[in-house]
């Protein structure tokens, strides 16, 4: 076996780990863009990555609010109606005890149901 | 809190329906036949569309309702049984059982944590007549009663007059810090197309479990620890939130049991969850925020609907409350619909009456959102199999459009807690290895 070939396999393998622990499906999966709605989908982590659940993910559109709260794994994922444009989706977080640092929308292919990705990342209030 | 608070007796495994009745209700200031018809005097109030007396009669429901019989004690409508007693083993009648909707969580609405409470009369009717069995909604579907307003409809037997039938809406606040509450304030909110739900609302209080801290409620603005607090919710900042004591609120301390049903309850884990950021415990408040009031009185009901505001006096939702309503009930903004159509609105249209926290989410589907709708045309529309209370409709029974009013639906007598609990919604799964709550 070649062992320089195995370890930067390796490594990029753990590089990608973490982010496939993520989500426990693959947004892009037929099944997944068969279903009616458009797929939003993200997390809510602090700022050492850790999950933080029970955050409320507010997706807001001209006509009305979309409201998920994430999961023990800081996870959430629901479907908006196919007419809603993802352009134009304002996306927030919050939680009691957190300050958001960053909320940060990812469109995908310039598609009607392709999926969007929504992270928010927190600093516990008080914290350096 | 009494050992027969709703909430606690909910907490307990197979309760009866032992429940103390309120007795019969009348016209205002009437005293409380047990009368098996509707009352002509309340009536004579629906068919002239008098709303000044339509109210008057609203408000002392409310007043007998909200009375105690000494200080410290709850009031005679929190011992009757809930949903879940009343509906007990719906959908284990051998027709085939339905779960609870494990995709309720789903949603991505933002609910309030709610609780449906029925008084004897109600209770032992829907369990007499076995309307929690999904095997007796089928048989009546073909051999039910003619309905009583729709030729050509059956129904469910029709209830008595003295049935009351009550939901109750609850905001989780924890027993310690300022804890922000929604309110809806009429002319600051724009309604949207597609709902206007408590996230938007354009203003929140702080609520203070504290009393000694607030002290008694007074004007926003004022400095020192009765003055606005700064607070967060649903992403958006209030820099001067009016603070209140949670007193002026009707409110409940959860013990521990309370706490893991509701949490097992999928709505009551998310409304916990959003507004805590985690689930409910032993010692956190529910705080009243609004309360839908239904009596048989007369054949459509009577709609009674109520919610919380910081400034309870202004207004023509205060008109007509009586001066001896006891706190924290004067807190409260009145409603009433005794018909689908009358009184008309300014503009001539049918009438309109909504809870903001119960209805004002509802999107307009073509004839309107929740804020033109009205309990009693949404009721009208109940039956069996549920064909959804969506989308808004207004006035009178659009049969020939309506799903609900299709060939073979069975008319449910204005409830819809009898076809959506016989399709397991809002039922209460027993006890299982925690769940989180992801949005899909």
């Amino acid at each position: 076996m070649n062992k320089k070939a195995i370890l930067p396999a390796l490594l990029a393998l753990l590089a990608v780990a973490p982010a496939a622990a993520q989500y426990t499906y693959d947004p892009s999966a037929a099944d997944e863009l068969d279903k009616p709605g458009n797929l939003y989908f993200g997390s809510a982590r602090d700022e050492r990555g850790a999950a933080v659940p029970d955050v409320m993910v507010i997706l807001e559109t001209t006509q009305t609010n979309f409201t998920l709260v994430t999961d023990e794994q800081g996870r959430f994922r629901a479907r908006l109606p196919l007419d809603t444009l993802a352009a134009s989706v304002k996306a927030s977080c919050s939680r009691p005890g957190y300050v958001v640092v960053r909320v940060t929308k990812r469109l995908g292919p310039k598609r009607a149901n392709s999926p969007v990705q929504v992270d928010c990342l927190l600093k516990r209030q008080g914290a350096r | 809190m009494p050992a027969s608070h709703p909430l606690r007796r909910a907490a307990q495994a197979g309760a009866t329906l032992l429940c103390a009745a309120l007795g019969g209700v009348g016209a205002a200031g009437a005293a409380t036949p047990q009368h098996a018809q509707p009352d002509p005097v309340l009536e004579t109030y629906r068919t002239t569309g008098d709303q000044v007396a339509q109210r008057r009669h609203a408000w002392s429901l409310v007043a007998r309702l909200t009375r105690t019989t000494a200080p410290g004690t709850d009031p005679a409508f929190t011992s009757w049984p809930d949903e879940d007693e009343v509906f007990a083993n719906a959908g284990q009648d051998g027709t085939g059982a339905v779960p609870a909707r494990a995709g309720a969580h789903a949603s991505a609405e933002a609910p309030v944590i709610t609780r449906t409470f029925y008084n004897d009369a109600a209770a032992q009717h829907i369990r007499r007549h076995r309307l929690h069995e999904r095997a007796s909604l089928e048989r009546l579907r073909s051999q039910g009663p003619a309905d009583e307003q729709l030729p050509g409809m059956r129904s469910v037997p029709p209830f008595p007059a003295e049935a009351i039938v009550l939901k109750t809406a609850w905001w989780p606040v924890a027993p310690q810090g300022l804890a922000p509450l929604p309110v809806w304030d009429p002319g600051l909110n724009a309604v949207r197309r597609g709902g206007t739900d408590h996230t938007r609302w354009s203003r929140v209080v702080a609520l203070d479990p504290m009393p000694s801290a607030s002290g008694p409620v007074g004007p926003a603005g004022s400095a020192g620890t009765t003055g606005p607090a700064r607070l967060e919710f649903a992403g958006r900042a209030f820099p001067a939130a009016r603070r209140i004591p949670l007193d002026a609120t009707y409110h409940v301390v959860l013990d521990g049991p309370q706490a893991a049903r509701l949490m097992r309850d999928a709505r009551s884990n998310k409304a916990a969850r959003l507004v805590l950021g985690r689930p409910l415990v032993a010692g956190d408040v529910l705080a009243l925020v609004a309360v839908h009031l239904a009596t048989r009185e007369i054949s459509n009901w009577i709609w009674v609907t109520l919610w919380w505001h910081d400034t309870p006096d202004a207004g023509g939702f205060a008109a007509g409350r009586p001066a001896g309503l006891a706190a924290p009930w004067r807190h409260y903004l009145l409603d009433v619909a005794f018909d689908a159509v009358l009184p008309t609105t300014r503009e001539g249209k049918p009438h309109i009456s909504f809870n903001p926290w119960l209805e004002a989410r509802f999107p307009d589907g073509g004839q309107g959102g929740g804020t033109v709708s009205n309990c009693l045309a949404c009721h009208q529309r109940a039956s069996y199999p549920s064909v959804g209370f969506l989308p808004v409709t207004r006035g009178a029974p659009q049969l020939t459009a309506d799903p609900a009013f299709a060939a073979g639906q069975l008319r449910t007598h204005f409830l819809w807690s009898i076809p959506l609990r016989a399709a397991g919604e809002g039922m209460i799964p027993p006890p299982a290895t925690h769940r989180s709550i992801p949005a899909e």
